[in-house]
């Protein structure tokens, strides 16, 4: 008789060790799941130029929280590992070792053409995929490595932006402020513009070079540049500078129009400009206008999530990390065939548009000139790259 | 179905009490009050880190209270004094306070007009487009913006707007550095937690990681912003994929959160560990305790059973000796110890008495085979079934040789008919005993007889069995033959001695008046003696007159000589005589108890010995001795007068020797000397000293008394009386008073 009874006390002494077995691994191990796949995210982070990277960065971090909570990477997890490459090219490379020495698959980063270039001194070697949202340097142009980027060549998109200063604005007087603190992005660019725009008949009055780092002082600059007689002003710094810059123009009462790369195109530069940058022409990667709902969608998300809009940056690297995952789908795998997989990618839909990439991992997708009015940007052209 | 099951052990039985009575409720029970535990701890911690998050959010409140005094005294200036004057008092709040990194007043276009400390660079400058300085007016003088990473500074930082009267204001860049040292200050107690401040978005404004601070590292919010009352709560949730518990508080004036948080691991770590220790220590315990109580049940309880099952395995078996081995079953409790000395004293009873049984059954057996008498049990057919081993053996068979046979193979041939009428007749009257003698056979072919007692009673299934106890009257038969021979013989000499008797009848009557004769004749041979004696004394006597007298008529020498030799010898024949007189004597009565004392007196008290000291010490001393031993001491002590010289005292003492007894007599006179010592006892001696040591010696030596002189000459003479044992005792009053 009592032979039932001992049987439902031992089953339950068994549950009892099972449930404190289980509630030890959850607590201890954080659940059981399968093992994460984890990718970095190197940009500069601090600083008065982190901006842009901290843009990055969040868009990269919704990213993986979407696709997370979408199910993953075929049931894996994704994790994002951050480090500040701290704007500097040394900073760059000690970021990137970190992430690949705690054993990411891809690295999205960095923000600037410089680091971007620093970076890949380390990557490269690792065999690791570097993917920038935001790099456009010239230097990485067609070369067949493991770099992709999301944005066109910017020496193409100098071009076309001189070619529409020259064509559409008719102007034929240029002076152009240069940082060289992202060299590799600003001298290349700087360079396209003015050859374009001097072979477009143009001249370039005044072309004068700072380092954001010493802080300068730009009313002697704008002095200098106001001097040469130019008709116009191109901006090619980040988006404080530019719109400093800007205001100081205004303030030296040179009332000339103003361009600015696509460096500038954040909210920093809405904010910080004040009036000043009003009818200020510049480049855009991304079509920010667009009524797209997954673009809506992920703008309202993003200023939920972060409590600001959303800058082409944080797009980009947010489209960036969906490319990485897809690729990662497709692969099945980590590392291996990575960039065989990205660059399968064809059409892929972006937030505002879809993309592809060449063969050598630049991307194949339009970018716009917009113009500044009422403290936002607007008036979105679309530009294509010369054939 | 119930019997099929077969009972569990001993062993199972109390390991199933431990493990569902004793463990399970004791570890659910513990596992109970240590959740509890763990419960009421948790709370205490979240009470705790709620609290230091309170403290925190309203440090942060006085922080910006602070601040934004300052900033609405400078508006105050702005609106009431001169831009010189506010310069001066920006500067001097700028440098006394530190609190702020810039100030800023802006016109009503909000253009930067003057800065604090002073940098060309900004002034001038539109700020219009600046979000956080788009703030509406509102109730609060001083208006706090969302915080932001300063692109100068790199610092978190907020912006504090006193909007003024004429549509410009006052804006104060205030750094949250402080924030951020207050916080890590706090980490440096690690029990405390984690604590960080966010903005509304989630954005990190001050953390123990300065760097998550500058790069602008968003939480997401785990509901902080839903549960915002301003009071404060706490939540679980995830951080980095760790498990934390968060307690939350307002900054009532940003709207900004100080949250505390600390990862739940290390919260309930301890709990765990206490959980996995307690239930460790619990299976440990058990285990422990299962394997004691094993050991215990096995030495203590199992094995003594088992010892007693053996025990009782073996007693039925008839084997005692497991009986030895529960005496050494160690004493464990009461109720086994008993038990297993029940069962030892059971043990050794029945051992007893299956010994006795056994000796019984030896004594009986040995009885039953080797009883000088035949046994024998028949069946109905005559058949033995049993005989002891006397019986065979006396018939020259073992009993296995006989057992199975037909009883009449071992009878004289001439007897067999006969026998078999008996044993059917004993057959046909169960209720008889018979009786016959009749003729058995042994192996060697001898003949003997025996005389065989029958008697039936029930065996197994009430067959009869005949009991048959034979005896051999062999030698009956052979004495009867010889008694009947040596009766008429004895009938003879019967006879004989009739007449002999008759014979020694007639010699007895004829001795007996031989002694009646005797007797008549030494009676008159004694008066005869004493007439005699009486006729030559007074012839003697007569004669020593005559002697006398005559000596006055002598003159010749030669006749006086003779004459003296006449009364010389006249004197012999009297002593003679009256030695003869008192040897006679000897003897003639018989020997009997004296006291030595009392006839002492009355030997001495014929002599005067009143001048001679006396030292009597035989008191209540008796011998066995012959009547005349007053004349013993009467001798002795007339020698101490006649020829002791010098004596002046006596003695007579006695010492035990071995279980004889010594009298001694002694003197202090001159003593005896050694050559005279030789012949003192002989008659001769005493017929030329006239001692009459002869005679003592004679009267003693009646009873076995001896006596010698051991006395040294010079000293005086001593004489010891030797009686032997049994020639002594003492008087009644003597043992009375020892």
């Amino acid at each position: 008789m009592t032979q039932p009874r001992a049987t439902y006390i031992t089953i339950l002494l068994g549950i009892l060790i099972v449930v404190i077995i289980f509630a030890l691994v959850f607590l201890y191990g954080g659940g059981v799941g399968r093992e994460p796949v984890n990718i970095g995210f190197s940009g500069q982070l601090t600083g008065y130029q982190a901006e842009l990277g901290i843009q990055e960065r969040n868009g990269a971090l919704l990213a993986v929280e979407d696709i997370n909570a979408a199910g993953g990477i075929n049931g894996r997890p994704l994790i994002l590992l951050v480090h500040d490459d701290l704007g500097t090219p040394q900073g760059a490379r000690n970021a990137d070792a970190l992430l690949i020495a705690e054993g990411v698959v891809a690295i999205i980063g960095h923000p600037t053409s410089s680091q971007t270039l620093e970076g890949l001194q380390v990557t490269e070697p690792a065999g690791i995929i570097l993917i920038s949202p935001t790099t456009s340097t010239q230097d990485l142009n067609d070369r067949d490595d493991l770099f992709f980027r999301l944005v066109p060549v910017s020496s193409e998109r100098a071009s076309a932006f001189a070619r529409h200063i020259s064509k559409r604005q008719n102007l034929t007087r240029l002076a152009v402020i240069t940082d060289t603190d992202n060299a590799a992005y600003t001298v290349l660019y700087g360079e396209a513009l003015t050859d374009t725009f001097s072979s477009l008949g143009g001249t370039i009055t005044s072309c004068i070079e700072f380092s954001s780092k010493t802080k300068p002082d730009f009313a002697p600059l704008i002095s200098d540049l106001k001097k040469s007689g130019a008709q116009g002003l191109f901006i090619i710094a980040n988006d404080y500078d530019t719109a400093l810059i800007a205001q100081r123009v205004r303030l030296c009462g040179w009332d000339v129009p103003m361009y600015a790369s696509g460096w500038a195109q954040t909210e920093t530069l809405l904010a910080s400009g004040g009036s000043a940058v009003e009818g200020m022409e510049i480049e855009q990667a991304l079509f920010m206008e667009s009524t797209a709902p997954a673009f809506l969608d992920f703008k309202e998300r993003y200023e939920d999530r972060f409590g600001r809009p959303p800058s082409f940056g944080a797009v980009l690297s947010y489209e960036s990390v969906g490319v990485l995952a897809q690729a990662l789908r497709s692969t099945g795998k980590t590392t291996e065939n990575l960039k065989e997989g990205l660059l399968a990618v064809t059409d892929f839909p972006g937030l505002t548009d879809t993309f592809s990439f060449t063969r050598y991992g630049d991307v194949i997708r339009p970018y716009y000139i917009s113009t500044i009015r009422n403290g936002a940007y607007a008036d979105f052209k679309a530009i294509l790259p010369e054939p | 179905m119930q019997d099929n099951i077969s009972p569990r052990t001993l062993n199972a039985v109390i390991l199933r009490i431990i493990r569902f009575r004793l463990f399970i409720p004791l570890l659910l029970i513990s596992l109970i009050a240590l959740s509890a535990v763990g419960y009421w701890e948790i709370r205490m911690l979240e009470a705790s880190q709620l609290q230091v998050a309170q403290a925190q959010s309203r440090i942060v409140d006085q922080y910006l209270e602070h601040a934004g005094r300052m900033l609405d005294n400078l508006g105050r200036v702005a609106e009431s004094g001169s831009k010189e004057e506010l310069a001066r008092v920006m500067e001097s709040t700028w440098a006394a306070y530190r609190y702020y990194d810039t100030f800023y007043y802006l016109d009503p276009h909000s253009r930067i007009v003057m800065i604090t400390p002073p940098d060309p660079r900004y002034t001038g400058l539109d700020m219009s487009r600046m979000p956080y300085f788009r703030i509406e007016t509102g109730t609060e003088p001083v208006m706090i913006s969302r915080p932001f990473i300063s692109l100068r500074t790199g610092d978190p930082t907020v912006y504090l707007i006193r909007h003024l009267g004429d549509g410009g204001a006052v804006v104060g860049e205030l750094s949250l550095t402080s924030l951020e040292n207050e916080v890590t200050r706090l980490a440096e107690t690690p029990e405390n937690g984690v604590l960080y401040i966010l903005d509304q978005s989630g954005m990190l404004l001050a953390h123990p990681s300065p760097d998550l601070v500058r790069e602008q590292t968003f939480f997401p919010d785990p509901g902080f912003m839903k549960q915002q009352d301003g009071s404060g709560s706490t939540l679980v949730y995830k951080d980095s994929g760790t498990t934390v518990l968060g307690s939350f508080a307002a900054v009532k004036k940003a709207d900004w959160l100080v949250v505390n948080q600390i990862p739940l691991v290390t919260v309930i770590a301890p709990f765990l560990l206490g959980l996995i220790l307690l239930f460790a220590t619990f299976c440990i315990i058990w285990l422990v305790l299962v394997r004691d109580i094993q050991g215990q049940l096995e030495s203590r309880l199992i094995r003594p059973l088992v010892l007693l099952s053996r025990g009782t395995s073996a007693l039925s078996d008839g084997d005692f000796s497991h009986a030895r081995d529960l005496a050494e079953i160690p004493e464990t409790f009461a109720e086994l110890d008993r038990l297993a000395g029940d069962f030892v004293q059971m043990s050794l009873a029945l051992q007893a008495r299956q010994e006795a049984l056994e000796k019984s059954e030896r004594r009986y057996r040995s009885l039953y085979d080797e009883n000088p008498t035949l046994y024998f049990t028949l069946d109905k057919e005559g058949t033995i079934l049993s005989v002891n081993r006397y019986g065979a053996e006396y018939l020259g068979y073992t009993v296995s040789e006989l057992v199975g046979e037909s009883v009449t193979n071992v009878f004289y041939p001439d007897d067999k008919p006969l026998a078999r009428t008996h044993l059917q007749s004993c057959l046909a009257r169960p209720e008889e005993i018979f009786q016959w003698e009749l003729r058995k056979v042994r192996r060697d072919g001898s003949m003997l007889w025996v005389k065989e007692t029958a008697h039936v009673i029930s065996g197994e299934e009430n067959n009869p069995i005949v009991l048959i106890v034979c005896e051999d009257i062999t030698k009956r038969k052979q004495a009867e033959d010889e008694v009947t021979r040596t009766s008429e013989e004895l009938h003879a000499a019967y006879e004989e001695m009739t007449a002999n008797a008759q014979e020694l009848k007639q010699n007895y009557e004829e001795l007996h008046k031989s002694q009646d004769a005797l007797r008549q004749a030494r009676k008159k041979l004694t008066l005869l003696n004493h007439i005699a004696f009486t006729d030559i004394r007074s012839a003697i006597f007569t004669l020593s007159g005559y002697i006398q007298l005559e000596e006055s008529y002598i003159s010749d020498e030669k006749q006086r000589q003779y004459h003296d030799e006449m009364g010389t010898i006249a004197g012999k024949i009297e002593d003679t005589l009256n030695f003869a007189k008192t040897y006679q004597d000897l003897g003639i009565r018989p020997a009997c108890w004296q006291n030595v004392e009392q006839v002492f007196l009355f030997g001495i008290s014929h002599i005067n010995v009143l001048d001679l000291k006396r030292h009597i010490m035989v008191k209540e001393l008796e011998i066995y001795a012959d009547p005349m031993l007053e004349q013993v001491f009467f001798n002795l002590a007339k020698n101490v007068k006649q020829h002791s010289k010098g004596a002046t005292e006596i003695t007579i003492r006695y010492e035990n020797r071995d279980d004889s007894i010594i009298i001694f007599f002694e003197d202090n006179g001159e003593g005896i000397p050694e050559d005279e010592k030789e012949t003192l006892f002989e008659r001769k001696y005493e017929e030329r000293k006239g001692a009459g040591l002869f005679l003592i010696r004679e009267i003693l030596g009646i009873t076995n008394i001896t006596m010698k002189e051991t006395g040294k000459p010079g000293t005086g003479a001593r004489f010891e009386i030797l009686v032997p044992e049994g020639g002594w005792r003492f008087t009644r009053n003597r043992l009375d008073e020892e």
